[in-house]
């Protein structure tokens, strides 16, 4: 009995580690950088984007204008292609203020959930706590409240943020660039939700 | 400082142009109502350009798109933005087809009830049914060789989105030219029609998905 209890602790402590840490190496910090930049929203400026979000197959589209206020917060709209304003709050590291919401968005899941994820994107300069390898890119991971977010960098270049906890991912974001190695193309997928969020910049 | 030259010239200009802006006589209203009706009922199409101009308090920069936009008496409405991405948005029998740069879908999650509501709003401002619509409390001004309605929403549904819509006419051809919705935050959205031809012939394929 005491071995089955054992082998069943053991077995659930494997289950639970992050799937995402197997194919890391840690190397230390001595050599990563102290702080790690996020290139696409280094600048305090305002950045906008040509969106398409699908919620549980329910497409939304429009416009996200995001402005940058520090390293950690920043001013967001989400408009129609038409310029009717559907949300508009203000992120900071730990919270948001609403400013407008459509009744329909108007719902503290949707509002937190955002939040959330230009939180993540956006974030710059967070302190590295840990650095890894994984074959030839380098991989940093900050602390954001209570989510451990690892960049994964190839060539200097930002291709992936991954946010966890201690057991699971919950967000992924991919970044891709056309052929002369501007940002094209943004895309956000929670693993615990049917939520897509496509962002492709407007110049 | 830029931005307060910017808001000095806004502040300036809109102070000029509220000065400038002369409420309409009774008889005039009439007058121009009249001939709305009748220049829309000449009006079987219209084919133009747009220019859109979003503004937001927090945005120093203006977000502007373009494209075209076709009309065909009585609620045929294509929307074809151009620049600086490609969609469209025709509206069509009561509803709506929207073509996201290849994409195509027929309902859209939130802003569905808003965009009925703009399809009615785009359409009746071309055929100047919005002036005498009664969802609408509106006032007449006029400024610079063009007609000004205002008008406010009274339904709650709308006056979530918007606080006051105004249509700007030619004085002359009696078409809308620009149409400004003001949000209850001050926030607007100019859309500004352009390049127009009244009653070119138009290809059915126009309003097909």
């Amino acid at each position: 009995m005491r071995r089955f209890l054992l082998i069943s602790t053991c077995f659930l402590l494997v289950s639970c580690g992050l799937p995402l840490l197997k194919n890391l190496e840690e190397t230390g910090l001595i050599n990563a950088p102290k702080s790690i930049e996020n290139p696409y929203f280094k600048e305090l400026d305002s950045y906008l984007f040509k969106s398409s979000i699908s919620i549980y197959n329910h497409d939304l589209s429009g416009i996200l204008v995001i402005k940058k206020l520090s390293d950690t917060s920043s001013r967001v709209a989400f408009t129609t292609e038409f310029g009717n304003t559907l949300l508009d709050m203000t992120i900071t590291q730990n919270s948001y203020e609403k400013h407008f919401a459509i009744n329909k968005l108007d719902k503290k899941i949707i509002l937190r959930t955002l939040a959330k994820d230009i939180r993540t994107l956006t974030a710059n300069h967070l302190k590295t706590q840990k650095a890894f390898r994984q074959g030839e890119k380098e991989v940093l991971m900050a602390n954001l409240n209570k989510f451990q977010v690892y960049f994964f960098f190839s060539d200097n270049q930002l291709e992936e943020i991954v946010k966890t906890t201690k057991n699971s991912e919950k967000l992924k974001i991919q970044f891709s660039q056309d052929e002369v190695g501007q940002l094209n193309l943004i895309n956000l997928a929670h693993e615990d939700i049917d939520l897509h969020i496509q962002l492709r910049p407007i110049d | 400082m830029p931005i307060l030259k910017f808001t000095f010239f806004v502040l300036f200009f809109t102070c000029f142009l509220s000065w400038s802006q002369q409420p309409l006589s009774k008889k005039e209203e009439l007058d121009f109502l009249k001939q709305v009706r009748e220049t829309s009922e000449l009006t079987k199409t219209l084919k133009g350009t747009f220019l859109q101009t979003k503004q937001l308090s927090f945005l120093e920069k203006r977000i502007e798109s373009t494209g075209d936009f076709y009309y065909q008496t009585p609620n045929l409405v294509k929307w074809e933005y151009k620049e600086p991405y490609l969609y469209s948005v025709i509206f069509k029998n009561g509803s709506l087809l929207i073509n996201d740069n290849g994409k195509k879908q027929d309902v859209d999650l939130a802003s569905n009830k808003l965009f009925e509501k703009l399809s009615d709003l785009i359409a009746n401002s071309m055929n100047g049914k919005m002036l005498t619509d009664t969802d609408f409390s509106t006032s007449f001004f006029k400024n610079n060789g063009e007609i000004m309605a205002r008008l406010i929403p009274q339904q709650k549904q709308l006056a979530e989105f918007f606080k006051a819509i105004e249509l700007h006419f030619n004085e002359n051809s009696f078409l809308v030219g620009k149409v400004k919705l003001i949000e209850q935050s001050g926030d607007f959205t100019l859309i500004e029609l352009q390049n127009l031809q009244q009653n070119p012939s138009l290809d059915a394929s126009v309003f097909t998905h």
